[in-house]
């Protein structure tokens, strides 16, 4: 464990004063937001700091935000769980992510964990991409250069990487506002109801069910899953199946077919492959039944 | 008398401090020039050691370095049979066994240099599990890996079995269990004068004088052991403290400076005793309406790499194989074996949840069996007043099985809930309840109280305002349970004066008698005991024969001066145990214990939720309801945790989940409310009729948390712990549900 006392930790009171830095020296600077990824990660030994810190908390008023923008619902990096869980902008647009903001960690955890940390912690496990991937969520990266947005389905290439750059800071999460009802889920399996690590999350999203006489169709389908592969990923194949369709008992079973084609889940010290795996399968029959008992 | 005090919810005596962070905890003590020590462990589980070597190109100034050839005696640590090493010199024998002390003042540098100690060892084949062990192809322990075979024999079962209407057999398994205390383990060790002297978190400040003046040859007065504020302890505070205590003094006596050693949670996770795993198998015999008529009981527990307890845990593990029924053919053998894995050791319960867990499921299996409820098995058999135990006791009055079992079936609607459940599997989420009747005995096995000849004394004096005041001398300590408070009430009610007109002494062996250990729930009930036998000891040299005004008492002390009064425990009368043959009274009374759990099991997911849980206990006498209560809970979580969520993963002798996100206990949003109902039946041996608590709550929430996700999941379970995962595989295994 490196004391925590010897190591360097620099806090830009602005966001341009930040990515200044990181321009300058981002390969050696460690970003901490939140801390409840980083300070654990220290205390095991799994970090080391070699550089300094990058204390981006003070850039508080500029990176803590959830605001409607060009039609669009941005949250700041540094929004914190707590605020997600009690916005009713969000209660009302992305109820996935809410339910997921609700269960990670307890009370305590929520009022520091950011998502900007969570998104960029890169755990497979983490809670809030699932949703965000059946969100269509995009986030932004700044660097001195400008900023880009890109997909969140695009930005976990590996385990436990992200296509961001050293001299980039995440600054925002971006949700298109939804233009019709949708029919949102979320579960997330755990060994406990709080202070647990998933070991299978499945969130939704679909829209523009219709009824056909043969039983609902669905228009748009959106699926994210966690703890499931080595990134957080979204289930392209599985969705393409559905989307068009009618919702048949075989058409269901083809989907969860297709689901455990995209999955790649494994044994270890928190579950077996077999259970998250039939699981996972389990948790979309209960959202597209739920679709099929509304429509 | 009609008790004032005692029956009260007095304010606790540590509540404020604790609340407050006043409280100072091993990690909060500084000492002057104190400087922080580590233990360098074993990176294998089963080895011979070639050598131990510092690295040559890294720089150890300032950095005080300790093996096995630093101890001044034999390298044993005197506990049972003195068979683990203080520090692992030829063999190694399991992971993280203890090779090396470092101290450095610089807690970082310290951490570091553990990574430049160079062992060489050559790998011996290792002996992971019971059934290995059992072969003994590897020896870990002696010719047969077996610590401790016991015997219990009664009437005729080998006879009457074969001839039983319904003959029933099945096997079960416990696995590990992480005590998980809050203040891990730890000790400050320093020298002076030739007199060491230790303060630490732990539950028995003899255990570890005893042992420290055995390891550096050391008389009474040369060893000090104070007890700090202690987090938590659960039995994992009772013999492990030895082995840390031996280790700061062996720092500070090479360093010349107080050592202080605080285990990481990692460490202490990987390093330190659990509950022993068990195996237990039950051929049992009833006629055709479920009356037990023979049993034969087959128990074995995994003690680890060394001995520790583990032959009293298997004591008390085989006195509590039958548990609260009536038996008259009864056979029950116990065996504890090595295996190259951390040692097991006390934990809550001590061998009673795992043996208990078995009787009960077979209970169940029984009724089921027969066709009859799992309350109605459990009314038929249970023991009454007049029955004897497996042991030939006669249990003349007290016991309360039957009361107990019906209060808790009042309380939880079973009968209706069960025959709801039964039958009714649907594809939504399904229900189930089950039920556990036990006992737990009170106090030390056997002769054990009788030998331990444990003493606490109480002085009364007056305070500078001319008050009475009163001080209470034992050294059986506060770990969170509550005993500080409670032996306050029981002196103050006992000298008739105000709860706040009494106090604790340190619990420091310089200054407080041997009381004994603090565990085996004899805390309140023998430790106690001889408390309210001292106040009235002090009340009658004052001239009192009972208790009598604060002006009087105030009187006669002025004259008298201060007067101290010890007591030594005396074994009620009729108390025999011929320990050979393990026959006559195992223990001077029982507790008795119903718990009823109600669950619910994903339809969808097979996570189990517990909807309710009602548990009535028999305490004897409730010295602070409030402290029993929270025991109770407490136990009862603590099994819940046992029966659905803490399961060590071990790999290759070594915990894999050796953190608290990965090894799970559950959180207050896992459990329930638990309605506690509290029976009193008193004990005439214990104070104002008090029995034991601490252990009982723990032995009722697995067998009664299994039983309910049984009859959830439409299929039946027989080890802990059970999870989401085994849930699934076994309906998977029964086909119950598909593998799409
Ligand atoms: C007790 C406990 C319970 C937890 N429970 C859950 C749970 O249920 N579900 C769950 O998903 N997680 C859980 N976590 C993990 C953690 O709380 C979350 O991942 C949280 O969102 C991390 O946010 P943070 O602000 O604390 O991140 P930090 O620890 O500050 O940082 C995490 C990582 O992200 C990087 N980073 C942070 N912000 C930025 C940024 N703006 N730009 C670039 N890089 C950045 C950091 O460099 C670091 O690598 C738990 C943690 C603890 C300690």
């Amino acid at each position: 464990m490196t004391d925590p006392r010897k190591i360097e930790v620099f806090s830009p009171e602005t966001l341009s004063a930040a990515v200044q830095v990181l321009a300058e020296v981002g390969s050696e600077a460690h970003i901490l937001a939140g801390g409840t990824d980083l300070m654990v990660a220290l205390e095991k030994g799994f970090w080391q700091p070699k550089g300094f810190v990058l204390n981006i908390s003070r850039i508080e008023p500029e990176l803590r935000y959830i605001r409607m923008e060009d039609g669009d619902v941005c949250m700041g990096a540094l929004t914190t769980f707590a605020d997600i869980a009690r916005s009713d902008l969000l209660n009302t647009e992305a109820p996935s992510l809410v339910a997921a903001a609700r269960e990670i960690g307890a009370q305590q955890i929520q009022n520091r964990a950011t998502i900007g940390g969570n998104i960029m912690n890169a755990s497979p496990a983490g809670d809030s991409m699932p949703p965000l991937l059946a969100l269509d969520a995009r986030v932004v990266l700044k660097s001195n250069e400008g900023p880009r947005t890109l997909p969140l389905f695009s930005f976990y290439p590996a385990y436990r990487e992200t296509v961001s750059q050293p001299s980039e800071l995440l600054t925002e999460v971006r949700i298109a506002r939804r233009d019709s009802p949708t029919q949102d889920y979320f579960r997330k399996v755990a060994p406990r109801r709080a202070q647990a690590i998933s070991k299978v999350i499945l969130a939704a999203r679909a829209w523009n069910v219709e009824e056909t006489e043969e039983g609902p169709r669905i228009g748009s389908i959106r699926l994210g899953v966690g703890s499931v592969a080595p990134t957080p990923l979204r289930l392209f194949e599985t969705e393409r199946l559905l989307e068009k369709a009618v919702l048949t008992p075989s058409l269901m079973g083809a989907a969860g077919h297709m689901l455990e084609t995209e999955i790649s889940p494994i044994d270890d010290m928190r579950s077996t492959a077999e259970y998250r795996r039939q699981v996972c399968r389990r948790l979309l029959d209960d959202f597209l039944s739920n679709l099929l008992l509304e429509s | 008398m009609n008790p004032k005090i005692v029956g009260t919810r007095v304010p606790r005596d540590d509540g404020r401090q604790k609340v407050t962070g006043e409280s100072l905890y091993v990690d909060d003590i500084d000492i002057p020039g104190m400087i922080y020590g580590t233990t360098v462990r074993s990176p294998v589980a089963s080895a011979k050691v070639v050598s131990v070597d510092w690295d040559e190109g890294y720089d150890w100034t300032g950095i005080v370095r300790v093996t096995a050839k630093d101890i001044p005696g034999e390298n044993s640590l005197p506990l049972l049979i003195d068979d683990q090493k203080i520090l692992a010199d030829r063999r190694i024998l399991h992971m993280h066994e203890p090779i090396a002390l470092l101290a450095c003042s610089d807690p970082t540098r310290l951490r570091e240099a553990r990574g430049h100690v160079r062992l060489r060892y050559k790998s011996q084949p290792m002996v992971s599990q019971i059934e290995d062990s059992l072969e003994a192809e590897v020896k870990v322990f002696g010719a047969d890996n077996v610590f401790k075979d016991i015997q219990i024999s009664k009437g005729d079962p080998a006879t009457i079995l074969p001839k039983c209407h319904h003959r029933l057999e099945e096997s079960y398994i416990t696995g590990h269990q992480e005590h998980l205390y809050l203040e891990p383990q730890g000790m400050i060790g320093a020298w002076q004068d030739g007199v060491l002297t230790l303060t630490g978190s732990l539950q028995c400040p003899y255990y570890v004088h005893k042992a420290m003046k055995a390891v550096f040859g050391l008389k009474d007065d040369e060893v000090r052991v104070n007890q700090a504020v202690t987090g938590g302890g659960f039995g994992g505070k009772e013999e492990y403290p030895s082995l840390l205590a031996a280790h700061v003094a062996l720092l500070a006596r090479k360093s010349g400076t107080p050592v202080k050693m605080v285990y990481e949670r990692a460490e202490d996770m990987c390093a330190t005793t659990k509950r022993h795993p068990s195996e237990v198998t039950i051929h049992g015999g009833v006629d055709e309406d479920g009356h037990l008529l023979a049993l034969d009981v087959d128990v074995v527990l995994d003690g680890g790499a060394y001995c520790t307890l583990s032959p009293v845990v298997l004591s008390r593990a085989v006195l509590h194989a039958i548990s609260a029924y009536r038996c008259d053919h009864v056979a029950v053998r116990g065996r504890v074996v090595a295996t190259n894995t951390p040692p097991n050791g006390a934990f809550r319960g001590f061998g009673a949840p795992q043996t208990i867990f078995a009787m009960e499921r077979m209970m169940d299996l029984i009724a089921e069996t027969v066709g009859i409820s799992p309350a109605e098995v459990r009314c038929r058999n249970h023991l009454q007043n007049g029955d004897s135990t497996a042991t030939g006791q006669i249990l003349q009055q007290g016991v309360s099985a039957g009361a107990v079992l019906q209060k808790a079936l009042d309380a939880s609607d079973f009968h209706s809930k069960w025959e709801a459940y039964q039958g009714s599997h649907s594809n939504r989420n399904r229900r189930g309840i089950g039920i556990a009747l036990f006992m737990h005995g009170c106090g030390f096995t056997g002769h054990g109280e009788r030998d331990l000849k444990s003493r606490a004394a109480l002085r009364l004096f007056l305070d500078p305002q001319g008050k009475p005041r009163a001080q209470v001398l034992a050294s059986t300590t506060d770990i969170g349970q509550g005993m500080r408070t409670t032996f306050r009430q029981i002196a103050a009610e006992t000298l008739g004066i105000a709860f706040e007109q009494v106090e604790l002494a340190p619990a420091n062996t310089a200054g407080v008698p041997n009381s004994g250990p603090t565990v085996a729930s004899r805390t309140c009930m023998v430790v106690g005991g001889l408390v309210a036998e001292a106040g009235k000891g002090c009340l009658q040299e004052l001239g009192f024969s009972g208790t009598t005004s604060e002006v009087e008492l105030a009187a006669a002390l002025a004259s008298t001066g201060a007067v101290t009064c010890e007591r030594e425990y005396e074994p009620p009368p009729g108390l025999v145990w011929d320990d050979k043959n393990y026959r006559g009274s195992a223990y001077p009374t029982y507790g008795f214990g119903c718990t009823i759990c109600e669950v619910e099991v994903d339809a969808v997911t097979f996570e189990t939720r517990i909807l309710d849980v009602v548990t009535c206990q028999d305490v004897g006498r409730a010295i602070h309801p409030s402290i029993v209560e929270g025991q109770i809970e407490g136990g009862t979580v603590q099994a819940l945790g046992f029966a659905g969520f803490e399961k060590v993963v071990m790999h290759d002798g070594t915990m894999r989940n050796h953190d608290v996100s990965n090894y799970v206990i559950p959180t207050a949003a896992d459990i329930a409310p638990i309605r506690v109902l509290i029976h009193e039946e008193p004990y005439s041996g214990g104070p104002f009729g008090a029995k034991g608590i601490g252990e009982m709550p723990m032995d009722g929430g697995a067998p009664a948390y299994v039983a309910a996700v049984s009859q959830a999941a439409g299929v039946s379970f027989q080890q802990v712990p059970i999870l989401a995962e085994d849930v699934f595989a076994e309906l998977l295994k029964k086909k119950a549900v598909k593998r799409s």
